[in-house]
C-alpha cells in the first residue's frame, strides 16, 4: 500500500510537532511532550494485537485457503504489537520515574501491562515449540484469539477497576479527548504517524515473509 | 503515490518549523515569575535551546531509521522482481 509511505512525511511532522508547537501541560512540564511518543506506542500495541486476533480469526475460518499468507500476517502484527507494548512500557517507565519518582511502582497500568506482556511471550513460546508441526498454524491462531479476548480487559478495564496513579487514558468514559487543541493536533498527527509505521512494517515483514516462503519451496532454482 | 499529494504533504513538513510554538498553559515550564524577568530569561534561553537538540536529536534517529526502512523496500522490491522472473 502506497499510502503506508506517507509515514515518512507524518513523522518527521509528528516530532516537530510534539518539540516545537505543542505546548507543556499544567503540572507536568517539559515532560508532557513524552504523551506523543508513549500514548501513540501503547495504541499501536492494541492496533497490531486486535490486527492479529483478527487475521487468526480469518485464518481459522479459511477453510479454503483463500487467504495465503495470513499466517504470517498474524504472527508479524503479535511481533510488532509486542515490540511497541515493550517501547510503551519503556517510556511509560521513564514517565513514571520523573513523575511518581521511581521507575516501577507496581501501579495497576504497570502489572496489567506486564500481565499482557507474558501473555503474548507464551504466545512466542508456543509457536517456536510447535515448529515443523503441522498444527502450528490453528494452535497459535486459536491462542491469539484468546490473547485478543483478554487483550481489552488489561488494557481498559483492569487500571480503571484498581486505584491507580495512572492518568484517565485518551479513550475514557465520556470518549472525549482532554487536551487543548495544540496539544490535541500533535497528537493526533503524532497517532496517524506510528499507525503509519506499524503498517509501513506489517507490511514490509509480510512481503518479507512471503519470499522466504517462496524460497523455501524452490530452494534450488 | 499521487504526486500533488506528496508535494503537499512536503510543503506541509517543510513549513512545520515556521509554526509559533503555543503558549504554555500554565506557564509553569516556559513563563517567568512576575518581577523575576531578567533573571529568567537567560534560563529559558537555555531550556529552548536544549529542546530544539533534543527535536534534532529525535529527527536525526528517525531521518537513519527511515533510510534504513527504505533502503530494506527497495531490497525486498528486488527479490520480489527476481522471483516473478523465475
Amino acid at each position: 500500500m502506497a499510502i503506508t509511505r506517507l509515514v515518512y512525511i507524518f513523522m518527521p511532522a509528528a516530532v516537530i510537532l510534539a518539540f516545537c508547537y505543542a505546548p507543556t501541560a499544567a503540572l507536568l512540564g517539559e515532560t508532557s511532550r513524552l504523551l506523543y511518543f508513549h500514548v501513540p506506542l501503547a495504541w499501536v500495541s492494541v492496533l497490531a494485537f486486535a490486527v492479529s486476533g483478527i487475521a487468526a480469526i480469518v485464518f481459522l475460518a479459511d477453510k479454503r485457503g483463500r487467504f495465503p499468507g495470513i499466517e504470517d500476517s498474524f504472527h508479524n502484527s503479535a511481533s510488532l504489537g509486542t515490540l511497541t507494548a515493550l517501547l510503551a512500557t519503556a517510556s511509560g517507565s521513564v514517565w513514571a520515574k520523573l513523575m511518581w519518582g521511581s521507575y516501577w511502582n507496581w501501579d495497576p497500568r504497570q502489572t496489567s501491562i506486564i500481565i499482557l506482556l507474558l501473555i503474548y511471550s507464551a504466545y512466542f513460546s508456543l509457536r517456536s515449540a510447535l515448529a515443523g508441526k503441522p498444527a502450528r498454524g490453528r494452535l497459535s491462531a486459536a491462542y491469539l484469539v484468546i490473547a485478543m479476548t483478554v487483550m481489552p480487559f488489561f488494557v481498559f478495564v483492569v487500571p480503571r477497576v484498581f486505584l491507580s496513579l495512572h492518568p484517565d487514558p485518551v479513550i475514557n468514559p465520556d470518549m472525549k479527548i482532554h487536551l487543548e487543541t495544540e496539544m490535541r493536533l500533535a497528537l493526533i498527527v503524532s497517532l496517524v504517524a506510528f499507525s503509519l509505521l506499524y503498517f509501513y512494517l506489517l507490511e514490509l515483514l509480510n512481503r518479507l515473509s512471503r519470499i522466504r516462503n517462496a524460497a523455501e519451496v524452490s530452494p534450488h532454482e | 503515490m499521487n504526486k500533488r499529494l506528496l508535494s503537499a504533504a512536503m510543503a506541509l513538513v517543510l513549513a512545520l518549523p515556521l509554526a509559533r510554538p503555543a503558549p504554555a498553559m500554565d506557564g509553569i515550564a516556559v513563563r517567568p515569575a512576575s518581577g523575576a524577568n531578567e533573571t529568567a530569561a537567560p534560563a529559558i534561553t537555555e531550556k529552548d535551546d536544549a529542546l530544539s537538540r533534543v527535536m534534532w536529536v529525535v529527527l536525526v534517529v528517525w531521518l537513519g531509521l527511515g533510510a534504513y526502512l527504505f533502503k530494506i523496500d527497495r531490497r525486498i522490491a528486488r527479490l520480489e522482481r527476481k522471483i516473478d522472473e523465475r
